[in-house]
């Protein structure tokens, strides 16, 4: 579960506790979104207010006294226009005291070593018994030698440094954190990725980061559940056997109408019920044509299975039971839409709806990083079989889709390898994860689907993954190509499928988008594409003719929205040089131009003077 | 000095949409006329030679989008135009009414040499329907108000003066082609233009 960077030593204490949230159950499993929120604040800067950290109280570590007379006085003063009670004014008065406290020290043992620091919560003694075992600096992780190398350890917490570290120490006193909080992080690992931790100094956005981090959580809890048909669907007793007779069939599909008229309109549970009404009509209708023979069709659950014919030459497991199909004398079908694979006798009773209806339907991947809510969210059950699970059947061990965020058990998760899209979105993390086979297919099926909207999810990436940022500029200049290129009988030949993939409105991204600009190889393809599109449009006298002149210099150069040159008026499309509009002050000539006229009609309209536009006295 | 080249004159058509300005180009290009009507996106040409003053030209017709929806690119084919074409319909007051913001604007996009003497032609179109709004007479005194432009009252359906109008516009924007063509002589015109621009953009300052 945890990323590497949570594994490494440095971040070890930091992630036992951190959401300041009270153990309560029911609200728990009630709300994942609301978790979201007091997660963001607790963690900046280590539990330090950021006013702190930004006022330079900072002294170094060999501050003479003045020095750090100076810093109490300009910390006491920062006290008292903190505001009362606020977390701000706690830790302004927990460094006044370190403040006391290394000044007393100073005054002690001038030029010696302190024996005693007290800084972030922390209250450090130096270490006189050398230990046995090799110790490590918790600061950067480099081995003490206890011998040459003097240390300090937190007696609260136990954090042990060299001496030269303990000035610049990062992590808070574990001890005073959790006495404060007093109790655990209750969430299943709490990962929001490394965008809300703000790997990129550049672009730092508080108010949007937490906005957008909440807003993603949406989809999941509503749609996962019950494998996403409706409860009451599943509860009524619609369900027959699979040797069910023409007049069972028949008296289902009375059973069902009349649930449909009950139900609720436009609602989940109508739209699944009709789908079960098509499914058994087209029962019905296979029952008539081919009596007491092998179904070659079934329409069950989303999926429109097919019998399989041609007998592939790699072993196939079935979706449902696991176990193997013996394609020369078992019967087997496969779903054409989502791929599924079951033996004949297994089709009837499976649990799985179609993966590739519940992804169009979705139209999005889920977006955070393994939303896991616990068994107990599952009621202990598979999410996809309902078979029990708990952690103490070894023969049948839950196993976590890091996908879904859900427990399945071992006959619907293969422990097959996927890259996680909300890891790649938010942390850019290609690493392959365990994922049920409910999540392969819904992956497999739609990799090549424009399904991310990176620029929602997490606008950040942009400024940290830099190829992705130049794909999405050449995105948009592609957008504008298309413009030209539509409208032209020559350049619409240009329209490769990958530019109508890349060149839409919806600048969404496909995994395997994705997948390409990490290699590489994406950003090679656009070059080309682009400069080939570039040299048609400059060059095609059609074209060329749909560019732009710039009113402001009058030089005869045609200028392009795709040109980084040159700026569009966001108002009435025309364009100029980037100097040129610098030097007009950023007004648009033409926005001027149409203002002026509107008001000259509007005062003709008035006074009925006609300054400029004579015209009118031709018209009445 | 004309003879050895080719002559190709570039006509931009330019009106409010609906008022027929496609219509118009393709009577004239194709001889063929439609009563739907379709939208121009952008802009489009087509080109048709004709014979004036026994010299062969190529008349290279340029048809624009009247709605501003379609006006989504930009308008960099003004630039060079030998004459420009301004259609209203004559059942329709607003078409009419909206010409001088369409001579402003191509003036200024276009930014000829000589702005007041551009040859500009005015066509009345849709004289063959009966619900007339603005009269002859109307129209041809604005067109006298502004330096005697040309005035025709065309049908595109009917064909009705089609083939005179664009006879005028040939040969106005072929008297335009040679003026251009004496200037473009002389070895240093860009900086001739350069200059010429120039002015036009302080003129352009004075304006806003």
């Amino acid at each position: 579960m945890a990323t590497t960077l949570n594994d490494s030593p440095k971040y070890r204490n930091s992630l036992i506790c951190c959401s300041p949230r009270s153990v309560d159950v029911t609200s728990r499993s009630s709300s994942s979104t609301s978790g979201c929120v007091s997660a963001d604040e607790s963690y900046d800067s280590n539990y330090i207010p950021k006013s702190i950290a930004n006022k330079k109280l900072k002294i170094h570590s060999s501050a003479t006294k003045e020095e750090v007379e100076k810093a109490i006085n300009q910390c006491k003063e920062l006290v008292l226009n903190s505001p009362q009670c606020s977390d701000e004014r706690k830790w302004l008065v927990r460094y006044l005291v370190e403040l006391r406290l290394r000044l007393e020290d100073l005054k002690e043992n001038d030029g010696q070593l302190r024996s005693r620091v007290a800084i972030k919560g922390h209250h450090f003694e130096q270490q006189t018994t050398t230990s046995n075992r090799k110790q490590y600096c918790d600061h950067c992780s480099g081995v003490i030698w206890s011998i040459v190398q003097s240390s300090y350890i937190c007696k609260d917490c136990g954090y042990i440094c060299h001496y030269k570290c303990v000035d610049d120490i990062c992590r808070v006193c574990a001890h005073v954190v959790m006495t404060e909080k007093g109790q655990f992080e209750m969430n299943i690992c709490p990962e929001k990725g490394l965008a809300a931790q703000e790997y990129n100094p550049r672009s730092v956005d508080v108010t949007s980061r937490s906005s957008s981090s909440t807003s993603g959580c949406v989809s999941a809890d509503e749609s996962y559940d019950s494998n996403y048909i409706p409860k009451s669907i599943a509860n009524k007793k619609l369900k027959i056997h699979s040797s069910a007779t023409k007049e069972e069939v028949e008296k289902a599909i009375n059973q069902c109408k009349e649930l449909v008229l009950n139900s609720p309109q436009c609602s989940d549970e109508r739209k699944w019920l009709v789908r079960y009404l098509v499914e058994l009509r087209l029962r019905l209708e296979d029952l008539k044509e081919n009596d007491g023979q092998l179904r070659s069709r079934v329409a069950i659950k989303g999926h429109h299975f097919e019998q399989q014919t041609t007998t592939s030459n790699r072993k196939q497991y079935c979706d449902h039971c696991s176990g193997v199909i013996w394609s020369i004398v078992q019967s087997s079908y496969i779903c054409k839409d989502c791929g599924y694979i079951c033996h004949y006798k297994c089709v009837d009773d499976i649990c799985r709806v179609c993966a590739h209806v519940v992804m169009t339907e979705k139209g999005q991947f889920e977006m955070n990083i393994c939303p896991e809510k616990g068994l107990a969210a599952q009621e202990y059950k598979c999410a996809e079989c309902n078979t029990p699970l708990t952690f103490k059947d070894s023969w049948n061990e839950p196993r976590l889709c890091d996908y879904t965020g859900m427990y399945f058990c071992g006959t619907c998760h293969w422990n097959d390898l996927s890259p996680i899209p909300a890891r790649v979105v938010h942390n850019w993390d290609w690493e392959k994860r365990y994922i049920s086979r409910l999540a392969y297919q819904m992956l497999t099926l739609s990799w090549s689907r424009p399904y991310i909207d990176v620029e929602n999810v997490n606008s950040k990436l942009f400024s940290f993954i830099a190829e992705l940022e130049w794909v999405h500029k050449m995105r948009k200049d592609l957008e504008w190509m298309k413009r030209y290129l539509c409208a032209c009988s020559e350049g619409s030949n240009l329209l490769s499928p990958l530019f109508v993939q890349l060149g839409d409105v919806n600048r969404k991204y496909s995994m395997s988008h994705l997948q390409a600009i990490n290699d590489g190889s994406l950003e090679t393809q656009l070059t080309e594409l682009t400069e080939v599109c570039r040299l048609h449009i400059t060059n095609c006298s059609l074209c060329s003719g749909k560019g732009y002149l710039c009113e402001v210099c009058g030089n005869n150069e045609v200028l392009y929205p795709f040109d980084s040159g040159a700026i569009m008026c966001d108002k009435c499309n025309s364009m100029y040089h980037r100097g040129c509009w610098l030097r007009k002050g950023q007004n648009c000539l033409k926005c001027l131009r149409l203002g002026e006229r509107k008001k000259n009609i509007n005062t003709t309209d008035d006074v009925d003077t006609n300054l400029e536009y004579d015209i009118d006295k031709f018209v009445k | 000095m004309s003879s050895r080249k080719k002559v190709l004159l570039k006509v931009i058509i330019l009106g409010d949409s609906g008022v027929g300005k496609t219509s118009l180009m393709n009577q004239f290009v194709n001889k063929k006329f439609s009563n739907q009507y379709k939208a121009t996106i952008g802009a489009d040409f087509l080109t048709k030679e004709v014979i004036v003053d026994d010299r062969i030209v190529t008349m290279q017709i340029w048809d624009t989008a009247g709605q501003e929806r379609f006006q989504s690119l930009g308008v960099a084919f003004y630039r060079g135009a030998d004459c420009c074409v301004l259609v209203f319909d004559v059942t329709a007051p607003n078409t009419f009414k909206s010409l001088e913001s369409w001579r402003d604007e191509f003036l200024i996009q276009a930014s000829p040499r000589d702005p007041d003497n551009f040859p500009f032609v005015i066509l009345g179109n849709k004289v063959d329907l009966e619900n007339r709004a603005v009269s002859a007479k109307r129209a041809q005194q604005w067109c006298q108000s502004k330096n005697d432009i040309p005035y025709f009252e065309t049908s595109a359906k009917e064909a009705v003066n089609v083939e005179l109008a664009f006879q005028t516009i040939a040969r106005n924007a072929l008297a335009q082609e040679t003026e251009a063509e004496l200037y473009n002589e002389f070895p240093d015109q860009i900086k001739l233009n350069a200059n010429d621009n120039g002015r036009n953009r302080d003129g352009d300052n004075c304006a806003c």
